[in-house]
């Protein structure tokens, strides 16, 4: 009877343990789901927290940029077309004067036209550096190509080109971001770089236009380069996350920098 | 005594929690109402046990309609949380064996079924502990019930698994009893959870859809 009773007593004692080690096992799965959660919550509010960082960040950008353009617009209309429309007006006013000869209304005659015509071919040039009108008409290739026979015109620097017609597939913003892209490429190229020859190409593949440009100019050191503000890389990047567009840099010291940018159409 | 007053208490709640998830059944998600309608069935099946228990008669023929119930009820709401294809054959095919079960051993009827149980119990827990997975990331709701059934579904498995076995051994009431609480016990555990996921997010009249 005793023998029976401990019997039962060791059974009782093996269920009850192993039910509170399943309680103890369920607890610690739902523990672990908790913290787990926990864990990928936070994770995803940082990710979320930089993403909005990011987008701070090129909205930033974005406003120095545009406000380094106005800048830059202001300086140009000012030198190109106000000091030179204040010696039209200037000459204007000799003009009137009742005790001028008429070889001098003559000079100052002459001195207004070729003014004048200084001043509608800044103005022309100034507006064409705002919007290229080959893009508006004739599309992204037309415009680069325009672009490319200007860099060729100091005869410092070769370009190579290579532009598919099919790379029109960009229309409008996308196009003009592109552009602006080729030209801020360009602008480094020319002023940093001191290079000799430019390659570039521009394809239609895959639902994608593909960018590669290279020069072999004195190159820079990558990281640097991205903070250096002169080089414009930033403004490159941003352009690039307005189109969703993926981009590349590969630069080294006396390498040469290439660019490979590719824009997805849909 | 713990056992009785525990049995009250679990009993009384089954009935609460089944009228206060039908007081928001209207305009809440698909998956609540089949759990609504779990409960309610819950509740049943224990005034049902009752009504037994007084007039003194054997309520164990209820056992098969209870998990089989519990299972379906369980399986449905779970199917409508996870949308998994396979939930669908997995079920049927688990049902068939239990029918094939009780044809070819009508005896099975008459005791707690260890096998029945077991199967049904196991694939709750894993149905469960898929939903924990879903639920790691993104919005995750009946968070406390899914807690609750996984340690109720987890230990019971054990729990009635050996009751046949229990019982066989012819032990003295008391001991049994005692056993019977701590099923008890953790009963309830599942259900205070089930009454907190009411009282932390249906208490207030909104739609979760």
């Amino acid at each position: 009877m005793q023998e029976s009773l401990l019997q039962q007593d060791q059974i009782i004692t093996i269920i009850l343990i192993a039910i509170i080690l399943l309680m103890l096992m369920s607890t610690a799965i739902i523990a672990f789901f908790y913290l787990s959660r926990k864990k990928i919550i936070k994770t995803e509010l940082e990710k979320a927290r930089l993403r909005i960082d990011h987008q701070q960040e090129m909205l930033r950008t974005t406003l120095v940029t545009q406000e380094e353009e106005r800048k830059r617009i202001a300086q140009d209309l000012h030198d190109a077309i106000s000091s030179k429309l204040n010696i039209v007006s200037l000459n204007a006013n000799f003009l009137t004067e009742p005790q001028i000869s008429v070889q001098e209304a003559n000079s100052l005659g002459e001195s207004i036209v070729n003014v004048t015509q200084t001043v509608l071919e800044n103005s022309r040039r100034i507006a064409h550096d705002l919007l290229p009108p080959s893009l508006e008409k004739f599309g992204l290739v037309a415009a680069i190509e325009e672009l490319c026979d200007q860099v060729q015109e100091s005869k410092v620097i070769q370009v190579k080109t290579d532009l598919e017609e099919t790379a029109n597939v960009l229309r409008d913003a996308a196009a003009l971001h592109v552009f602006r892209i080729v030209q801020e490429l360009f602008n480094n190229t020319i002023k940093y770089a001191k290079a000799k020859t430019i390659v570039l190409t521009m394809k239609f593949i895959e639902n994608a236009v593909h960018l590669h440009y290279q020069d072999d100019g004195k190159g820079f050191v990558l990281a640097e380069g991205k903070l250096a503000k002169g080089l414009g890389l930033s403004g490159i990047e941003n352009r690039a996350a307005i189109l969703n567009a993926t981009v590349t840099f590969e630069s080294k010291p006396n390498e040469g920098m290439t660019l490979r940018l590719k824009v997805p159409t849909n | 005594m713990i056992h009785t007053v525990l049995n009250y208490i679990v009993s009384i709640l089954s009935v609460v929690l089944a009228v206060v998830y039908m007081l928001r059944f209207n305009g809440n998600s698909k998956p609540y109402k089949i759990f609504s309608a779990y409960l309610v069935f819950i509740a049943l099946i224990q005034i049902t046990l009752w009504v037994y228990a007084l007039q003194k008669l054997n309520n164990l023929f209820l056992f098969p309609y209870y998990f089989i119930g519990q299972f379906l009820f369980v399986s449905a709401f779970y199917f409508s949380l996870l949308r998994k294809k396979w939930m669908l054959p997995v079920t049927l095919v688990v049902l068939a064996s239990l029918v094939f079960q009780y044809v070819c051993y009508p005896e099975t009827t008459k005791d707690f079924n260890a096998y029945g149980v077991s199967i049904t119990q196991s694939v709750v827990v894993l149905y469960a502990l898929l939903y924990y997975y879903r639920s790691l990331v993104g919005e995750a709701r009946f968070l406390y019930i899914n807690a609750g059934v996984l340690l109720y579904f987890t230990t019971s498995i054990l729990f009635f698994s050996s009751s046949d076995w229990i019982t066989s051994l012819n032990l003295p009431d008391t001991i049994e009893n005692n056993l019977d609480s701590v099923n008890d016990i953790l009963y309830f555990i599942f259900i205070l959870l089930i009454l907190v996921e009411w009282f932390k997010n249906y208490r207030t009249k909104k739609t979760h859809n």
